[in-house]
Order: C-alpha cells, then sequence, then structure tokens
C-alpha cells in the first residue's frame, strides 16, 4: 500500500503556535534528539521512506532557519510558509501526493508528540471505510488524521478548519499508547519526566555512565560537578565544578552549564549558555530565554552574563589552551628555570619584618591553648570543621 | 519618635539595564545616605533585569544595612521575580505583594508597647484600674 505523510509545525492559521519562542517543542531536543525524530521514526517503521515524507512549517523567520536544521537533519525535505499560504500548500502537497498514486495520506499536526501505531491506523481506516480517520485519546483529538487519497475536499476542509473540525462524521480510532499534546513548557518537561521514568519510548541517546546519568559523546562532566539521577548530559556539553544538575534534567547538546549552578528539574537547551551560580528550577531555558514552569511565564533575557549562545567547543579550547599554557608559565614548568621558594629579602617588608612566632610553645603530641586563662589540650590529629546550612 | 522616620518607596523602571541602572543608583543615592533609611523598590514595572540591575539592589540592600536601615522589595513583576529566584537573590530580600504592604511591615516589628502607642487611644481611667 502505498502511503504518504504530511507534519504540519506551526499552526494552520495566524495564531501564534505554541512553543519555546517561535520554535514548536517538537522541534526542541528530549534527551538527544528532536521529538520530530521519533515521530518520523515511527513512520519509517511504518514502512514510509523519507521520500514519502514532508514537512511544512508556518514558523517565523528566526525559528524557521533552527528548524530547517533540524528537520533537515531527519533526511525529510522542509518548507516553511507564512500565514495562510501553509493551508495551500497542505492542499498542494495532499493533491501532489494524490497524483503519484498514494492511496492513504497521513496528516499530523506535529505541535503534539503521540505514540500512535501507524500501520494500526491504516488498517483501522481501511476497514471502517472512513473518509477520514481522527485519531483521538480521552482527551480528545490528537492531531493525526489518516486520509483516503480521493478525498480530497474532506483534506481542503481539514486544513481550512485547522486539523480541528472535519467535513463528515467518522468513526474515531481511539489510541492508548502515550500522548504528550506539548502545549506549554510545562508538558515538555513532563515528557523528559516520563522518558526517564520509561513511560514513553524516548530513550537517552548516550551511554548510562552511572545508573539513571545519561551522557552524549564528547560531554565533559568535570569531576567537582555533581549530577544527580535521572539526569541527561548531552554530546558535546559541558558541566563545569561546583555545577549540580539533579530531578531529572536534561542539558542537551552543546550546553555549557557554568560554575556553581543548580539545574534543577529543569531543560537547558542545545547550544545554550548558563552563566555561573545561578539556580535554574522548574524552568526550559535556551535560546536566550526562559519559561518557568511554575510562574507560566515565558521570559527574554538580555543579559549574557545570565543567558547566552554557548560558544563554539574550538573557541573554548582554545581557551583552555590558553589558560593551561598560562598555568604552565606561571609555574615555570617550560622554561628552564626552575621556581625558587621565597626567601624572607622577597617578601614584602611588613610581612618580611615580622618576628618568627618562636616563642610559641608547641610539642610534638598536644598543642595547649588557653580559652578564657584555662588551658585545654587539642591532639595535633583533631581538625576543625564549620558547619554550613543543613549539614 | 523612632516611627516618625520616613518610608522611601521608589518604583524602579520597567527595562532596569546598565545605564538605566546607574540612574536609579544616583535617584536612590540621597536616601541611602540618610540615617537608618527605610526604602521599598517597587518592581511592579520591571519587564527586563539584568545582572547590573541585581547588583543595584544587592548595594542599595548593603548601604541601607549598613546604616542600620533595611531595603523592602514589592509588587514583583514576573520578570523580575524569574530573575531574582535564578540569580539566588530573592531569598536575602523581604519581598510584599504590594508596595504598602511593604512600607507597613515597617513598624510592624517594633515592639508592642510602641504600636500601641501608635495605633490605639490612651488608656482611659477605668481601664488603667482594670489593668
Amino acid at each position: 500500500m502505498d502511503v504518504r505523510a504530511i507534519l504540519l509545525t506551526g499552526n494552520l492559521g495566524d495564531s501564534k503556535c505554541e512553543g519555546f519562542g517561535e520554535v514548536p517543542f517538537t522541534l526542541l531536543d528530549a534527551l538527544g534528539r528532536p521529538v520530530l525524530h521519533h515521530v518520523v521514526e515511527r513512520l519509517r517503521q511504518a514502512g514510509l521512506q523519507s521520500s514519502d515524507i514532508s514537512v511544512l512549517g508556518n514558523l517565523h523567520p528566526a525559528a524557521a532557519a533552527y528548524s530547517q536544521r533540524v528537520v533537515e537533519a531527519l533526511g525529510v525535505p522542509w518548507t516553511n510558509y507564512s500565514g495562510a499560504s501553509l493551508v495551500r500548500a497542505a492542499e498542494g502537497k495532499f493533491a501532489e501526493y494524490a497524483h503519484a498514486g498514494a492511496e492513504v495520506i497521513l496528516v499530523i499536526q506535529a505541535g503534539a508528540y503521540a505514540e500512535i501505531g501507524y500501520e494500526g491506523l491504516i488498517q483501522f481506516h481501511l476497514e471502517s471505510q472512513n473518509r477520514v480517520t481522527c485519531v483521538s485519546d480521552e482527551d480528545g483529538l490528537v492531531g493525526t488524521f489518516a486520509i483516503s487519497s480521493s478525498r480530497r475536499n474532506d483534506a481542503a476542509y481539514l486544513f481550512r478548519h485547522n486539523l480541528q473540525s472535519c467535513r463528515t462524521t467518522s468513526v474515531p480510532y481511539i489510541t492508548g499508547g502515550y500522548v504528550n499534546r506539548l502545549q506549554n513548557a510545562a508538558d515538555f518537561r513532563k515528557l523528559i519526566i516520563d522518558a526517564f521514568a520509561e513511560e514513553n519510548s524516548i530513550r537517552p541517546v548516550g551511554r548510562e555512565i552511572r545508573p539513571g546519568v545519561w551522557a552524549g559523546t564528547g560531554s565533559r562532566i568535570e569531576r567537582e560537578a555533581r549530577i544527580v539521577a535521572p539526569a541527561y548530559i548531552g554530546a558535546g556539553a559541558k558541566i563545569c565544578k561546583s555545577a549540580v544538575v539533579t530531578r531529572g534534567s536534561n542539558v542537551e547538546r552543546s550546553a555549557f552549564v557554568d560554575c556553581g549552578t543548580v539545574v534543577e528539574n529543569a531543560t537547558v537547551l542545545p547550544s545554550s549558555y548558563v552563566g555561573a551560580g545561578l539556580d535554574v528550577s522548574h524552568a526550559v531555558v535556551g535560546f536566550r530565554r526562559i519559561a518557568h514552569i511554575d510562574r507560566k511565564i515565558e521570559i527574554e533575557v538580555h543579559d549574557r552574563r545570565l543567558l547566552a549562545p554557548a560558544p563554539k567547543a574550538i573557541a573554548w579550547t582554545m581557551t583552555g589552551l590558553a589558560a593551561a599554557m598560562m598555568e604552565l608559565l606561571r609555574h615555570g614548568r617550560i622554561s628552564d628555570r626552575k621556581p625558587v621558594p621565597a626567601t624572607v629579602h622577597d617578601l614584602p617588608p611588613q610581612i618580611a619584618t615580622d618576628p618568627e612566632p618562636a616563642d610559641v610553645p608547641v610539642s610534638n603530641e598536644l598543642q595547649h591553648i588557653a580559652i578564657n586563662g584555662e588551658p585545654i589540650e587539642y591532639p595535633n590529629s583533631v581538625a576543625v570543621m564549620r558547619r554550613y546550612g543543613n549539614q | 519618635m523612632e516611627t516618625s522616620r520616613p518610608v522611601v518607596v521608589k518604583r524602579m523602571p520597567s527595562r532596569v539595564d546598565q545605564q538605566a541602572a546607574r540612574e536609579f543608583l544616583r535617584e536612590v543615592q540621597p536616601f541611602l545616605k540618610s540615617d537608618r533609611p527605610q526604602l521599598v523598590f517597587d518592581l511592579s514595572q520591571v519587564k527586563q533585569l539584568d545582572s547590573t540591575g541585581v547588583d543595584v539592589l544587592l548595594h542599595c540592600m548593603t548601604e541601607a544595612v549598613r546604616r542600620d536601615g533595611d531595603l523592602k522589595l514589592a509588587a514583583l513583576s514576573p520578570e523580575s521575580a524569574i530573575i531574582l529566584e535564578i540569580t539566588r537573590t530573592a531569598r536575602l530580600f523581604e519581598i510584599f505583594e504590594t508596595s504598602t504592604d511593604a512600607a507597613r511591615s515597617f513598624t510592624s516589628f517594633l515592639p508592642n508597647f510602641v504600636r500601641n502607642q501608635i495605633t490605639r487611644r490612651p488608656p482611659t481611667d477605668e481601664e488603667r484600674i482594670a489593668a
């Protein structure tokens, strides 16, 4: 059977699509791969070739460039249209596929992530003899339709009504699979958490370096950084010292989390820099934006000390090399001159002239210290620790 | 009297970047240099706050505390609330829903006998005898 698929990113109408900034959530990376990748993989599993799939978008030019890179990396053609022309483009693509001999055309609103068995859907569509079969779950339409290629008017009606209503009533295909409508940042975070809990079929791309902690190829986690499972560090990402990544957080590819920053129940999007000493929790950050889940607000951040695009890996390598060279030079390991210990004459006068504390009574076994005139004794092995916070 | 010291409520501009922060600091400087300054910054209009703005807030707080005063924040816009939260500075300030609440809070921690003098009428002879 000849089956083709049209994936629509962005809304068919003029309304703003749900996404982070202008980029739909389906094009954002979730544990190493864009969500759309999983949709395309399912279509391929159902027997569709890359040439049988088209992705049509209605995105802002700034988001379109990013989206194009994401979609083309999947090996699927992508075309961006503006406003209402997407409807005409979708109708045109439908007609093109019908002319090319397709029998059933799947129309998928790529705003949601739904784990649908496409073979079962096509089988159901043929058996029920629907013109258009809507896929729905207990909460309503999922945004996936199977349309007989001869029903061009039904398809046009569907496109012109923003995939919200069908021209004729038909028996819906009820899916029992995982569905996430990805309407806001909270939904996107839920998708990640569900993936960690294996409630959907998204699996982290990379190696499980510890139980519940995955790291992509080329990721760098400094020794003093702390990663608490479940967590994901994407390929080429860097977690600097004293940073903490915890509670189901994912730091996507080539992202950079600077020293001392805590990433808790949050997503750091690809190629994003998160500044030092920050507390990023319950949020999706990247592209100079923060979407806060609890406050249900998305803000733009123009301060490069807080959020910025991550510098290229080569730049960091060069910076690292320069720092290493400076360190070597400072310690005199490159030059023949060996580091000479400072003598009393080299020290500043106020230090050098201080008398040596020769009269302090120190024994080998015990140090005698007097508090309020009463001597107390501490063995040499005693260490004094200061308590911080909840320790 | 102790409570006659004024509470200065200052509204922060909608965009607190480097230049605006410097200007804002110049405006509040005279109040910070007074004895035991009591300041409330209203952040309801703030749409964009960067790390310079946070630095200014911390500087004002430090200056106020150094002179035995205090700085409180009120009516945080969502944008400013998020920036204060991610920079871990929100926990350093007392934050109120409205600037009125923040201004009132300066008297609320006074000892009861001082507050009674302000808010209540003097006791009558019968009340004094009964007490």
